[in-house]
């Protein structure tokens, strides 16, 4: 077996671990709901949820991030050297961006796709959903409405987390610390502001799954939080930016 | 017909790098005349590379001016039409050669798939393979990353040891063909090389990075193409 295939094999073995993992970390905890990150209703009610952390679901943030900045950087490394390419050709943003969307789509929409089947394989392993075919078909409409939206504004937030690492040396940390505080000011905001899940959550509910339907995660919520992330990650990038071609070449 | 010496394609006034404190080229001054084929030489981390980074613009100056093709390099600015072969840069694993040639292509739409066939031809290269680049050995993935540097015909090329990993025919192949590009498109190129030997058979001017500056040692290698030296590049003291 070569090099690569090796590594290919290694890669896939820690994701797959990794979402064991998470597996068995969401069914030992039934009170943390994954994606929407809502904790439970002791911290939920509470300041902005910074107070009352508690250890499952600090447990949670050091197994979820890791995975993800895992994977960011993974792509991120492996782009690096392409992309100076493609800016050398035509130092634009712009184009770097469009280049990547159309080579990458496929891979936040993957990512997505694995974390979607985890969340729907826990929610039967730990009884969540009563008929598994009811469940099916809830998960198949959640996928087709919101997959393409989020892939779109998933594969914006990567591209600008790739561009943020390649801006700033220490970026990794910097990103893990960002991560962490706009999912706590995400969780707060989708869980408490009733005009959030009018706007996105009640009518995508309402008019195709049903209000009854304990399927809460992987929802418009969702998309909000990633949308506000983006937003707030390409103000920080812009100012990044600047610095990036000293990076490259300088290491 | 290649107006040779008519401007200067590549110039470094008083240009000065240091990293973390640390002078790696000190107010080099160089001009490098339009058809010309520069070479460089010097010891590791003498600071050859350093020198085409900036050139590139993928790094900027601590102190001077740099002014590539007419423009002065402003700080996060690339020069126009430039091929490069630097060490930083590498290509989509995943995808064949002439995939990663396409999209690159992609960008500027500059050339036609014919053309991108043809470069790849000429180092050797077979388009229709269907290899990952991930697989290739590290000769092929240079001449793939030659091949990118000149599929578009640039003004400039700058070619940080763009021999390594090739064999003898291979390298003569490529050098012949640097060769054909400068005599008829009038393509200046700026070669790095630690083989001296390598660019006495294709360089008018050869410069060695000595001292953290550079150092013209063409006469003293005697290259015959040296004999014209109103095309060379000169270095000056302000």
């Amino acid at each position: 077996m070569s090099k690569i295939e090796n590594r290919r094999y290694i890669n896939i073995l820690f994701v797959l671990v990794i979402i064991c993992i998470f597996m068995f970390w969401e069914c030992w905890n039934k009170q943390i709901h994954l994606a929407t990150g809502s904790f439970n209703e002791d911290i939920k009610n509470n300041l902005c949820g910074f107070s009352k952390l508690d250890k499952k679901c600090m447990g949670w943030i050091m197994i979820h991030f890791p995975v993800q900045f895992y994977m960011v950087l993974k792509q991120a490394i492996f782009l690096k050297k392409f992309a100076i390419l493609w800016y050398f050709r035509k130092g634009n943003l712009c184009t770097v961006f469009t280049n990547f969307f159309k080579l990458y789509w496929r891979v936040p929409l993957l990512y997505y796709f694995i974390g979607l089947i985890t969340v729907y394989l826990k929610k039967i392993l730990c009884r969540e959903v009563d008929d598994l075919w009811e469940g099916a078909i809830i998960f198949c409409i959640y996928v087709s409405i919101i997959l393409m939206i989020t892939t779109v504004a998933i594969c914006c937030y990567t591209f600008l987390i790739y561009v943020f690492l390649m801006s700033f040396q220490s970026a990794f940390s910097i990103a893990f610390f960002l991560e962490i505080l706009f999912t706590m000011f995400g969780t707060r905001m989708v869980e408490n502001d009733v005009a959030y899940r009018q706007l996105w959550y009640i009518p995508v509910r309402g008019v195709f799954i049903g209000e009854d339907v304990n399927m809460t995660i992987w929802d418009g919520s969702l998309f909000l939080c990633e949308l506000l992330k983006l937003i707030i990650i390409i103000g920080i990038c812009n100012v990044l930016f600047r610095w990036k071609y000293e990076f490259i070449s300088e290491n | 017909m290649i107006d040779k010496g008519k401007y200067s394609m590549v110039i470094f006034e008083n240009v000065s790098k240091e990293f973390k404190g640390k002078i790696v080229l000190n107010h080099v001054n160089v001009k490098i005349a339009q058809g010309e084929i520069c070479g460089l030489i010097g010891k590791n981390g003498s600071g050859k590379s350093v020198f085409m980074k900036l050139a590139a613009g993928m790094s900027y100056p601590t102190e001077g001016k740099i002014t590539v093709n007419g423009k002065i390099l402003a700080k996060g600015e690339f020069p126009h039409n430039t091929g490069i072969v630097l060490d930083n840069i590498g290509f989509l694993k995943e995808k064949t050669g002439y995939k990663n040639l396409k999209i690159l292509a992609g960008i500027l739409n500059k050339i036609s798939d014919e053309q991108i066939v043809s470069t790849m031809e000429s180092m050797g290269l077979n388009a229709n393979d269907k290899t990952i680049v991930g697989k290739y050995s590290v000769g092929m993935k240079q001449k793939l990353l030659l091949a990118q540097a000149m599929m578009e015909e640039p003004d400039l090329l700058l070619l940080d040891e763009p021999f390594n990993g090739l064999d003898e025919d291979s390298e003569r192949r490529i050098i012949e063909l640097l060769r054909q590009t400068n005599a008829r498109k009038g393509t200046t190129i700026v070669i790095v090389s630690h083989d001296k030997d390598e660019l006495e058979n294709l360089c008018h001017r050869i410069y060695k990075v000595h001292n953290k500056r550079l150092e013209d040692v063409s006469y003293k290698a005697g290259s015959p193409l040296c004999a014209v030296p109103h095309i060379c590049s000169e270095t000056f003291i302000e």
